[in-house]
């Protein structure tokens, strides 16, 4: 045996209770784990002893890497990968070019069978910055409040000093909270969860409009996939699609992207959502970035049905995500937050719990 | 740097793996994982697609392996174009195999299936990474015709085996070396085939090692292992206590197909040494090897259904064929291959 590698008894803490608490592991069932060559293998490792551990059968797959994301990824598949996705009871995702949103990862939410939980791209630091230490016990009645109140409002407004400010309409659209309780579906009754620290929704797309500016990060698959931005890249927003893009060199190079794709649903807003994980670092990783503290993040492209209330998804080849960081968000003209920090009167104290 | 060069012999040599097609490698967590990961890197060379599937180790072989093995690697196995099992505890004869080798024997499917089943880095490495695979070729090529061309035949060790049998010429005699059509492969240096079932009669000493999955798997024998075969059934098994260890697991898999031979197969690995696995020791030069139970789809011959299957090590074989010997307790009597035999490294 080797020794110890950086990390060791934090990753295994993590792995626990990802397996343990998070997805809740029975004994006998199928669990996956997937992960591509630009991930740390640990992490996948990990989490596979402990399911071992609880008597679950456990398999990793370990594949080539596609370049891109969502359908982008199903040419470049193995063809094993595509078939041993669905027969999962529950599914770990840790790849960096993710399978989210792709043919085989729509089969196994279609299903209902399959307990997906993606943390794409997320390595071992990430894993026990933004899993491990984080208390979901104290940090959970804050997103359930704030999704609460987002849920109920009609119109909502979100600014940042980067020039963003665009507004939409809610519409008692579902708000889906992301408290790293995997065992449930979510509140759209989908079995698809994501890193905690998230708050996720689709407004009314129609309503949508203003100007979005990423100053965080933007992360659109292949060579879209910029991680951190040194120039913001703005979108003029109407009616739910992007009218105009404009920035430095990234800008540029996104629109040749979006060109290159060439289908008209990669121009539209998918979903919106609130970044709350206190362990999350503008660190160039989408699941991470997008849960920085106080910053929202829009998601474009694909979208999954069961977000929108149509019970069909917006079809498109792939999905961009990008951050726009110290969001202040008013809802139905109230302050929630202000650049970053969390103000309304409801939710302050539950925000100093966690140490934020 | 061995294992690397071994790793492109077994992509681009042994299993012509072309752009685009998908490369599956099995793997439990008995087995040693470097080779799966340099067997990966050599297909991600070659522009295929590649998953390499690490999962919980099933106790036991064939069938038995089923309950143990997670969902997504049953549905995974038969949508493959390339398939290299480096598993311990293997999934050969299991039910997702059948599935993915009943249609490529029948014409139907497209898994091209090589087994490197247990091969560690030193084994993989002396069995395929230093091999003179065209001088192989050649000498399996002979060896292959010349039984093929054979009706009836005997085996001899020292140890005590004399078993007598009939070929059937409509059967396929199986050279194990490449994975280039739909099918069963397996490591190369072995030559195997089922003869008529019914006409296999004699003893045959297990000297070397047995290999049945589980308890069963007893690794190299302290004591031989000598089975009584009549008309194609083992009906009795003497020795020590290795015997009967052998005994008691087979009244506990409670399987009567258990005790029908399904092959037999000659050894010719220039690289294999008596190690105590299955894989390699039934490939050691001039030994001998005789499989009972479950009977896979590529011999085309009675198809015995058998919860599992067991394989036992005869060393230092002489053979028959139709009267004309062609080895002498492991060694080449036939002039051409002791030529080949040289080359290679051996007698």
């Amino acid at each position: 045996m080797g020794l110890p590698e950086y990390l060791e008894l934090e990753l295994a803490k993590a792995a626990d209770f990802l397996v343990r608490d998070s997805l809740k592991i029975k004994p006998g069932e199928n669990f996956l784990v997937t992960i591509d060559t630009e991930t740390d293998f640990r992490s996948a490792a990990a989490v596979a002893r402990v399911a071992q551990a609880l008597d679950a059968k456990v398999a990793v797959i370990w594949h080539t890497t596609p370049p891109g994301f969502g359908k982008a990824t199903d040419a470049y598949l193995p063809e094993p990968v595509k078939a041993a996705i669905p027969k999962a009871d529950a599914w770990i995702e840790f790849n960096n070019q993710w399978l989210l949103y792709s043919t085989p990862w729509e089969e196994a939410i279609k299903s209902k069978k399959v307990r997906y939980l993606c943390l794409g791209g997320i390595d071992v630091e990430r894993l026990v910055r933004c899993v491990g230490k984080v208390n979901w016990q104290l940090l959970n009645p804050f997103l359930t409040k704030v999704a609460e109140m987002t849920h109920n409002a009609d119109n909502v407004r979100i600014t940042n000093p980067a020039g963003n400010d665009i507004s939409f309409n809610m519409n008692h659209r579902p708000v889906v909270t992301e408290t790293m309780d995997c065992s449930i579906p979510n509140v759209c009754g989908a079995h698809a969860h994501f890193l905690g620290g998230q708050i996720i929704w689709a407004p009314v797309e129609e309503t949508i409009s203003g100007q979005i500016v990423f100053d965080g990060a933007l992360a659109g698959g292949g060579e879209a996939y910029f991680g951190t931005l040194r120039t913001p890249v703005k979108l003029e927003i109407k009616n739910g699609k992007i009218a105009g893009i404009s920035g430095g060199d990234e800008a540029k190079i996104y629109e040749k992207w979006l060109a290159k794709l060439d289908d008209a649903n990669m121009y539209k807003l998918a979903h919106v959502c609130y970044g709350f994980n206190p362990g999350a670092k503008l660190t160039g990783v989408t699941v991470e970035d997008e849960r920085v503290w106080g910053c929202t993040e829009w998601g474009i492209g694909y979208q999954s049905w069961y977000y929108n209330g149509k019970g069909m998804p917006v079809s498109a080849i792939s999905h961009v995500d990008g951050i726009c960081l110290n969001c202040s968000v008013t809802l139905d003209g109230v302050e929630v937050t202000r650049e970053g920090r969390v103000v309304h009167p409801e939710l302050t104290d539950l925000a100093s719990e966690v140490g934020k | 740097m061995e294992l690397g060069k071994t790793a492109n012999v077994v992509i681009n040599k042994l299993c012509k793996v072309k752009s685009r097609e998908s490369v599956l490698i099995t793997i439990d967590g008995l087995e040693e994982f470097r080779v799966a990961e340099e067997i990966a890197k050599a297909a991600e060379a070659a522009d295929a697609k590649v998953m390499v599937a690490w999962h919980s180790t099933p106790r036991g072989y064939g069938k038995v392996a089923d309950p143990y093995l997670p969902e997504p690697l049953w549905a995974a196995i038969p949508n493959t174009d390339v398939w290299i099992e480096l598993n311990n505890q293997w999934l050969l004869y299991s039910t997702p195999w059948d599935n993915a080798m009943k249609p490529a024997v029948e014409g139907k499917g497209k898994v091209r299936y090589m087994f490197l089943g247990g091969l560690n880095v030193d084994q993989i490495v002396r069995c395929v990474g230093r091999i003179d695979i065209d001088t192989q070729a050649e000498l399996q090529e002979i060896l292959t015709e010349m039984t093929l061309k054979g009706r009836k035949m005997r085996i001899t060790t020292p140890a005590g085996t004399d078993v007598y049998f009939e070929n059937d010429p409509k059967r396929p005699v199986r050279n194990e070396l490449f994975a280039d059509v739909p099918g069963p492969h397996f490591l190369l240096g072995q030559i195997a085939w089922a003869p008529i079932e019914e006409s296999i009669n004699g003893t045959i000493v297990y000297d070397g090692s047995y290999s049945g999955g589980a308890e069963a798997d007893l690794g190299i024998l302290r004591t031989p292992v000598r089975v009584t075969v009549k008309n194609g059934k083992a009906v009795e098994f003497s020795g020590g206590l290795e015997a009967e260890a052998v005994k008691k697991w087979l009244h506990k898999l409670n399987d009567p197909n258990m005790y029908y031979a399904a092959h037999v197969c000659y050894g010719f690995n220039p690289g294999a040494r008596l190690s105590g696995l299955c894989t390699e020791d039934e490939r050691v030069w001039g030994c001998t090897e005789w499989g009972f139970g479950q009977q896979g789809p590529a011999f085309k011959a009675k198809g015995i259904n058998a919860i599992s299957h067991a394989d036992g090590i005869c060393l230092n074989s002489s053979i028959w064929i139709d009267g004309r010997q062609l080895l002498d307790k492991g060694k080449f009597t036939d002039p051409q291959l002791a030529i080949l035999a040289k080359k290679l490294g051996r007698e």
